[in-house]
């Protein structure tokens, strides 16, 4: 009896340490030819990496790839949570906002002598979006797996029913011009537009403008500032502060108007409420400034929406728009770096196109079936998402100082971001002098 | 079994351990075995941790370096010359003053009003109870839609009074009382659960005798139900500031506008909490002290904050808490020795 006591007690102490034990483990371990590739996204932009991957996993029979769904790309602290935890996939789909971040930290692995070694040039790809990516020695660090242009997306019924005419697909018209568009297309539940004295603010049904600014997000204000001559931190290093320069405030309080001086675009209370651009989706908001992933939720989730789109209009200085990267890149503390890259590089060339629903920088991909040709983009897809990649005065979320994130937090500019947008402070009292006060030290800080 | 092996760790009579006998030793093996596991997960998963992060607040290591570099107290210097601790210190302390006493509070006032055998007084404790099995996220997110200050149902509920509504977690003074609120109403059943075992626990013939003498509801709560459930106002205390002292999931799911960790505790800084700031400088800002050196530095002044307040709550503990039935604590029995001695000498 006390024998079979104690050899239940051995037995339960056996498995629960081999349970501890487990537990403990790393799970990413895989065999040697596995090539662990970590990815994100909704279903469909899971389901189109994988089947661009099918032409790789063809041509390397011996390679067998296994996807990983999470948070490291988008994240860099989940990134950084797997490295700490020595568990971190061989490739990952990093984000021009925290590319250069990686590239700091060695985390990424110098992609150029497999470019070289695969016969590719700097030349195969849009120049704005190689060019964003390449560090000051003229590195690449990671290959473009496609991008984002920000652009307007416009409900083509509504503007037939106020009687306007769309705006001009390739951005000939002006931030005035959208002003005033958006105070006609605002209805109150009595059918008054914003521009009559009868127009009730209180009891809006229809709203004219919709704008990420609603949630502090860069591609929302971006565009606009830069069209407006300004920025928030600007030259080649993006390590000069210009969020308070004349145009700058003079671009958030043309941002702030249009919320809270003429009603005609949606506020942050009413994106909590319900995100602006599903409100666009579901026909309650007439314009919208945004990327390409609009098309595929509208395909997905209001397919009778009658809408096209155009590329942003021009401010004071100029048209202006704004790109977000999503880039393959190759863990450096990868034991399978050959492999690795060949992978990277294979997806943003060869296998590049309908990656997560972006516009291919590869060759002129762009422009034929992979993008532009593709069924069910609308008309004006060229001069409204590719065409603006080679304005003057688009630019990239991209970080090369490291900066952004202090810049842009409770240390930085998002009180004052917040005072903007709740209409709180003016953008002059929000924003006026915030480069001395606060991002001046930040960036002071960050270069001792 | 002899006297000389009764006891572990006694000696016998020639200066010798006492020899177990094969059962003793078999049972303490069996014990162990059962142990063991607890033993070694708190050490795995506790202790090490602990010991391990004090060590890191000596280096600086952003994860991704091979190893740490040892910086020395450079992390708990920083601490002092942060101008950022302090602000975040205050946030903690004001959600403690406004989130603790109204949880204490209100859970006291659900217990009294559920205590009582009634209709339906099951159905009341669930539905009170039951934000407390919710998600932090979840219920934060809700709550933030509540307090939308255009189109919330607590803003337009409190309008229909024809009061103007404050902005609640877009206005520096209102954004961690609205926090505490939230976190009062989801803690509610837990601390009322608390406080009903413990009225369970008062006895009938007190109140019954204090009802003869005269005394009414006010008297008999001041002077028997509160110091009767003392034991259970202190356990509340104690663990709720403990919990508020780590306040995080709440503000990251109301005040951040993008979802994004990073941009939260606002407005304007007034609800960055020590625990939020100890994120933000491990994953989000790439300062040159930022990494889980100067995390596990925050993390320590913590534990240090923690153990402080923890000791002084147990020290005032002493003098308004009643143990039932438990020795009167060293300075009752001195004042009492010093009385007898006084009322002897007279």
């Amino acid at each position: 009896m006390r024998r079979n006591r104690l050899a239940v007690a051995v037995s339960a102490f056996a498995v629960g340490s081999a349970l501890l034990l487990a537990g403990c483990s790393a799970g990413g371990e895989t065999s040697d030819d596995t090539l662990r590739v970590a990815i994100w996204g909704v279903n469909s932009d899971i389901d189109s990496i994988k089947e661009a991957a099918k032409g790789f996993e063809e041509a390397n029979p011996d390679v067998k790839i296994k996807f990983e769904v999470g948070d490291c790309g988008p994240d860099y602290a989940a990134c950084k949570k797997l490295i700490a935890g020595k568990n971190m996939p061989d490739v990952l789909v990093a984000g021009s906002w925290n590319y250069f971040a990686m590239v700091r930290d060695g985390v990424l692995a110098d992609l150029t002598p497999t470019l070289d070694e695969a016969g590719v040039t700097t030349a195969d790809f849009t120049p704005t979006v190689i060019e964003a990516l390449e560090t000051s020695d003229g590195d690449l660090y990671g290959l473009p797996m496609g991008y984002n242009t920000q652009s307007l997306f416009y409900n083509t019924d509504m503007f037939a029913a106020a009687g306007l005419a769309e705006p001009p697909a390739d951005g000939s018209y002006t931030y005035d011009d959208l002003r005033d568009w958006s105070k006609k297309l605002t209805l109150d539940a009595n059918g008054n537009n914003a521009e009559s004295a009868e127009f009730d603010p209180e009891n809006i049904t229809q709203w004219g403008y919709y704008n990420r600014v609603a949630l502090s997000s860069e591609p929302g204000y971006g565009p606009v500032l830069s069209a407006f001559g300004g920025g928030v931190l600007t030259g080649e290093e993006r390590n000069e502060c210009s969020i308070d320069s004349p145009e700058s405030i003079e671009a958030f309080q043309y941002l702030q108007d249009l919320m809270w001086t003429d009603h005609s675009t949606i506020t942050p209370q009413l994106e909590q409420e319900e995100p602006g651009y599903l409100r666009w989706v579901k026909g309650q908001v007439a314009m919208q400034q945004g990327s390409h992933e609009q098309v595929n939720i509208v395909a997905e989730q209001n397919p009778e929406l009658n809408y096209n789109m155009a590329a942003l209009p021009a401010g004071p200085a100029g048209n202006a728009t704004l790109l977000q990267i999503h880039i393959w890149g190759v863990y450096a503390g990868s034991d399978k770096q050959d492999v690795a890259s060949q992978f990277a590089t294979y997806m943003a060339t060869e296998g590049s196109g309908k990656q997560m629903g972006l516009i291919p920088a590869y060759q002129d991909r762009a422009l034929g079936e992979d993008f532009a040709l593709a069924p069910g983009e609308p008309s004006n897809v060229v001069a409204a998402q590719i065409d603006p990649a080679s304005w003057p005065l688009t630019t990239v979320n991209v970080d090369p100082s490291n900066l952004w994130a202090s810049v842009s937090g409770q240390d930085g500019f998002a009180p004052a971001m917040e005072d903007l947008i709740s209409d709180r402070k003016s953008a002059e009292e929000a924003f006026g002098g915030i480069c001395e006060s606060k991002i001046d030290p930040i960036i002071e800080a960050s270069q001792q | 079994m002899t006297a000389g092996s009764s006891r572990v760790g006694r000696t016998s009579v020639n200066g010798r351990r006492p020899r177990w006998s094969p059962l003793r030793r078999r049972e303490a093996l069996t014990a162990f075995v059962f142990v063991a596991p607890v033993v070694i997960g708190l050490v795995l998963f506790m202790a090490v941790p602990l010991v391990a992060s004090l060590g890191y607040s000596f280096t600086h290591w952003n994860l991704i370096a091979p190893a740490p570099t040892f910086v020395g107290l450079d992390n708990w210097f920083a601490l002092f010359e942060d101008p950022r601790i302090g602000v975040v210190i205050w946030n903690t302390v004001k959600f403690i003053l406004f989130g603790t006493t109204s949880f204490l509070f209100f859970s006291l006032i659900a217990a009294l009003l559920t205590f009582t055998p009634r209709r339906f007084v099951g159905l009341y404790r669930a539905a009170l109870f039951l934000p407390y099995v919710l998600s932090q996220i979840a219920v934060g997110i809700v709550w933030r839609w509540m307090f939308n200050s255009q189109t919330g149902p607590v803003t337009l509920g409190v309008e229909l009074f024809g009061i103007p509504s404050p902005d609640w977690l877009l206005d520096p003074a209102t954004a961690m009382i609205s926090i505490a609120l939230v976190t009062t109403w989801q803690g509610i059943g837990y601390g009322m659960t608390l406080y009903i075992a413990a009225l369970n626990g008062v006895p009938e013939t007190l109140m019954e005798a204090a009802r003869i003498d005269g005394a009414g509801p006010i008297r008999r709560f001041w002077s028997i139900i509160l110091p009767l459930i003392s034991p259970t106002v202190f356990f509340l205390v104690v663990t709720s500031i403990i919990g508020a002292l780590q306040l995080f999931d709440p503000v990251v799911a109301m005040t951040s506008a993008s979802s994004a960790v990073g941009a939260a505790g606002g407005p304007d800084n007034s609800t960055r909490t020590i625990v939020l700031y100890m994120y933000n400088q491990m994953f989000n800002l790439n300062e040159q002290i930022s990494g889980i050196g100067y995390a596990a530095a925050i993390a320590w002044m913590l534990a240090l904050l923690t153990f402080a307040i923890t000791a002084i709550q147990f020290l005032l503990g002493r003098r308004f808490v009643y143990y039932e039935g438990l020795a009167p604590s060293a300075r009752t029995r001195r004042r009492d020795r010093t009385s007898t001695k006084r009322k002897a000498g007279a």
